[in-house]
């Protein structure tokens, strides 16, 4: 086992493939930089608003006013330093931070996608990425390296698999597979499409797609690692990635992981698009072709175990679940960086109101006075969201001068088209709830009569 | 390679093959959003507003023989007209797309409580734009309801616009923001009976700035629940802070038609949910919408909940500051149907028909 494991880590294989990963990687995240900011988002997600809501942990990351643009112009150089290779260490670090740091600032904008940009780049921290074909190899002929450590290329593979492979482990429930909730909300409103429009209100096509989709997820990295059906799977990758946009607003995300896919392919392909890239823009590509092997070395150890810990981690982390009670989609404890995508409907009520507890005067708070309207909507059917709203407004109203404030909440949640039912236990005073990686008694449990089953 | 095709193909089939269709509960050709805003469009909203602009001309006309000649007879006129046209607002105020959103149709008709106070000010110095956002306050129908049946007694009004040193004022005053009642509600009017309705019932798709959306979004949030729930039954009986103040219920000057009101605007809400028009013809609106996404649940549960009110609203009597004061329990029970209501709207049909009710069109996952 360990003889293996040590002829595992001393193979290697050509640099391309991490190279045109790199390259690619780089120029997609400067065209998601800039189609995030060129769509006025920075300025309505993270300067207009007048309250960000926290990752718990991370409550000291926030926006700086209008220097958060610098955050994203730092983020946009470095990613076009990872493209073209130059000072790459440097570069992928300053991303890697940037990136993680702008991600941590509002988690109403938690995204699946985002957090696998983050866990990308941090992996790419380790790889030597800028071996070949890249500015720093071409000035420095001592970083320059025709081969590299097998393991390197297949971390970047691993990271794919767990995305895809747990997408479709988190599919192996019986809302999902039994009711084909929640397609069967969001399919039919768009039964207008043009050619598959008529399926889309049909009860076999929501079926169909659930199924197709989970075996999908669960299947594509093993058919993507094996080379007989690695060119089946590269077109499942773009008609299931290509569908998936058309129907639901995932912005970059499809078009990030159909390149990323490319990764699973020989060096052939990757030669012939740094051959291509070569003659565009007239570089001599030859001079990278230089048989040298970046060989295993101690440093590299060091590399391959933070990057084995790293993968445990990630394997263990999004059965986190399992040590709280009652169910997951409902109070969301441990639902969070675990490849739910696209996994629930869920949509909330929730009002709250603020008692002073030695007058008795109470009144209900607009939530529209202190949230933007989508910090609402993913307030409202989110414990942790709901908490650390509750505490700021009793913070509020007690500098305004409320002795003892007293937060209460009404809301009401339904969950993949049951009818909502009430969510919080609205006597208690969350004011006096502290967050913590602890099951949250105040939510009241799931009980409709369609329970959930899952993994 | 072409196993592993057979295989896929295989997967399909039985995953196609293990549910059953289920024919007659969604076809795809009883319901469309075109339809249905054909409908709201040429069934509600334009009858409406035609109807609402025919009742404020009539109020303009009346007001201005009022001013003319102050007589009983023509300050009796003039209260019926403002008093038929307020009725009308009730029905076409949920539809605060297009033309009326932009002229803040619902501020400039219907702020309460209106600023007595500052209305003699500004009547009396005369300068005043009422285009400003900030005179939202001072005119409508909750001012003309001050200038209009708050100066006194009949003989006290028709002395207030006559011989009172301030007269010709005043009266300058209740022409100017009649005037523009008609003008707006006319503006409003004409965009619909012009290019709006087209671009209102092409705009069929289901995304934030589609028809369907922004309809919906204000149909629950600034309407039922801000104008519905909160201005004309928690704000003056004080069901969300505990405590009353009878100087927010609507037509606080006339007294007896805040019923009336209340019971026309919430006859709208029901009527707009079940697709009845405005002239009681039928046609697809939201209940069809959810029952065609087999969400026929949730429209019962609509309609229980709709019902339910109209219970509790029964109680409400014509006086609502008498009542307010004396039997507020009946407010309170209406609030806390009214609350339930808006607990399916709000979750439960946003959720179902896929309406986004946030500003951005950020990406999903």
């Amino acid at each position: 086992m360990i003889k293996t494991l040590e002829k595992y880590f001393q193979k290697n294989t050509e640099a391309a493939p991490l190279a045109v990963f790199r390259i690619f990687f780089g120029f997609m995240m400067f065209g998601s930089l800039i189609r995030f900011w060129s769509k006025g988002w920075i300025k309505e997600l993270y300067i207009e608003p007048k309250f960000f809501f926290s990752f718990y942990g991370f409550e000291w990351v926030k926006p700086l006013g209008n220097y958060t643009y610098i955050i994203f112009i730092v983020c946009g150089i470095a990613s076009l330093m990872i493209a073209i290779g130059y000072k790459y260490r440097l570069a992928i670090i300053a991303f890697f931070l940037s990136f993680t740091y702008i991600e941590l600032m509002d988690k109403t904008t938690y995204l699946n996608h985002y957090y696998f940009i983050s866990l990308v780049s941090f992996i790419l921290i380790f790889l030597p990425a800028n071996a070949y074909f890249s500015v720093d190899a071409k000035q420095d002929k001592s970083l320059a390296f025709q081969k590299i450590p097998n393991w390197s290329i297949d971390s970047i593979k691993l990271m794919l698999a767990i995305v895809y492979f747990y997408a479709g482990l988190a599919k192996l429930n019986s809302d999902w597979l039994f009711r084909a909730s929640p397609l069967n909300i969001w399919l039919p409103v768009q039964y207008d499409l043009p050619l598959v429009g008529s399926f889309m209100t049909k009860k076999w096509f929501h079926f169909a797609m659930s199924w197709a989709g989970t075996l999908y997820d669960l299947a594509i990295p093993f058919l993507l690692l094996y080379k007989r059906t690695r060119l089946l799977a590269f077109a499942m990758v773009v008609v299931f990635h290509v569908f998936t946009r058309i129907l639901f607003p995932i912005g970059m995300f499809p078009y990030i992981m159909i390149v990323s896919t490319l990764i699973f392919f020989d060096n052939k392909l990757h030669h012939k698009i740094l051959q291509t890239i070569a003659n565009v823009f007239k570089i001599s590509k030859s001079y990278f072709d230089n048989s040298k092997t970046l060989f295993y070395s101690t440093k590299q150890k060091i590399t391959v175990n933070i990057l084995a810990v790293f993968f445990i981690i990630q394997l263990l982390f999004p059965f986190r679940y399992l040590l709280y009670p009652g169910e997951l989609f409902w109070t969301e404890e441990g639902y969070r960086f675990s490849w739910r995508v696209m996994l629930i409907e869920k949509a909330g009520f929730t009002e709250f109101k603020v008692v002073d507890a030695k007058t008795k005067q109470q009144f209900y708070i607009d939530n529209g006075d202190f949230l933007t309207k989508l910090q609402e909507k993913q307030m409202s059917f989110q414990p942790d969201f709901i908490l650390e709203y509750a505490h700021f407004l009793g913070d509020t109203f007690k500098e305004l001068g409320m002795k003892e404030p007293q937060v209460f909440v009404d809301s009401y949640v339904t969950l993949n088209g049951r009818l909502s039912s009430q969510f919080i236990n609205p006597t208690i005073d969350l004011y006096q709830q502290k967050e913590s990686f602890k099951h949250k008694n105040w939510i009241i449990p799931f009980n409709h009569e369609i329970k959930i089953k899952g993994l | 390679m072409k196993r592993i095709l057979y295989i896929c193909l295989l997967l399909l089939v039985i995953a196609c093959g293990s549910s059953n269709d289920d024919p007659g509960t969604s076809n795809p050709d009883n319901f469309n959003r075109k339809e249905m805003l054909t409908f709201w469009a040429d069934q509600v909203i334009i009858p409406g507003y035609s109807d609402f602009t025919q009742k404020t001309n009539s109020l303009k006309d009346a007001v201005l023989s009022f001013t003319a000649t102050p007589s009983t007879a023509n300050l009796t006129t003039a209260r019926n007209a403002w008093k038929e046209a307020y009725i009308t607002w009730q029905k076409v105020s949920l539809f605060q797309i297009g033309k009326a959103q932009e002229l803040n149709m619902v501020g400039n008709m219907n702020t309460i409580p209106t600023n007595a106070t500052l209305i003699d000010s500004y009547a009396k110095s005369g300068s005043y734009n009422l285009e400003s956002p900030n005179l939202i306050g001072v005119q409508g129908f909750p001012a003309l309801d001050y200038l209009l049946n708050g100066i006194g007694t009949d003989q006290e009004t028709i002395t207030f616009y006559t011989t009172a040193t301030d007269a010709a004022k005043f009266k300058k005053y209740l022409e100017d923001i009649t005037n523009r009642l008609y003008n707006l509600t006319k503006q409003v009017s004409d965009d619909w009976k012009g290019s709006y309705r087209q671009s209102f019932i092409d705009n069929d798709g289901y995304t934030i700035s589609s028809s369907v959306d922004k309809m919906v979004n204000f149909y629950v949030i600034p309407f039922y629940e801000k104008q519905l729930r909160d201005a004309k039954i928690a704000n003056p009986s004080g069901a969300k802070t505990g405590i009353t103040d009878v100087k927010l219920v609507e037509a606080y000057y006339t007294k007896n038609i805040s019923k009336e009101l209340f019971t026309t605007a919430m006859l709208a809400t029901k009527n707009f949910f079940k697709g009845v028009g405005y002239n009681g013809n039928t046609g697809k609106s939201l209940q069809q919408y959810l029952e065609f996404l087999n969400r026929k649940d949730l429209s019962d549960l609509i309609n229980t909940k709709f019902n339910d009110i109209d219970q509790k609203a029964s109680l409400l009597k014509d006086n609502f500051e008498d009542q307010i004061q004396n039997e507020r329990a009946v407010f309170l029970n209406t609030y806390d149907a009214m609350q339930a209501l808006l607990k399916s709207f709000k979750p439960d049909m946003f959720s179902a028909l896929s309406i986004k009710n946030t500003s951005t069109d950020s990406d999903n996952d």
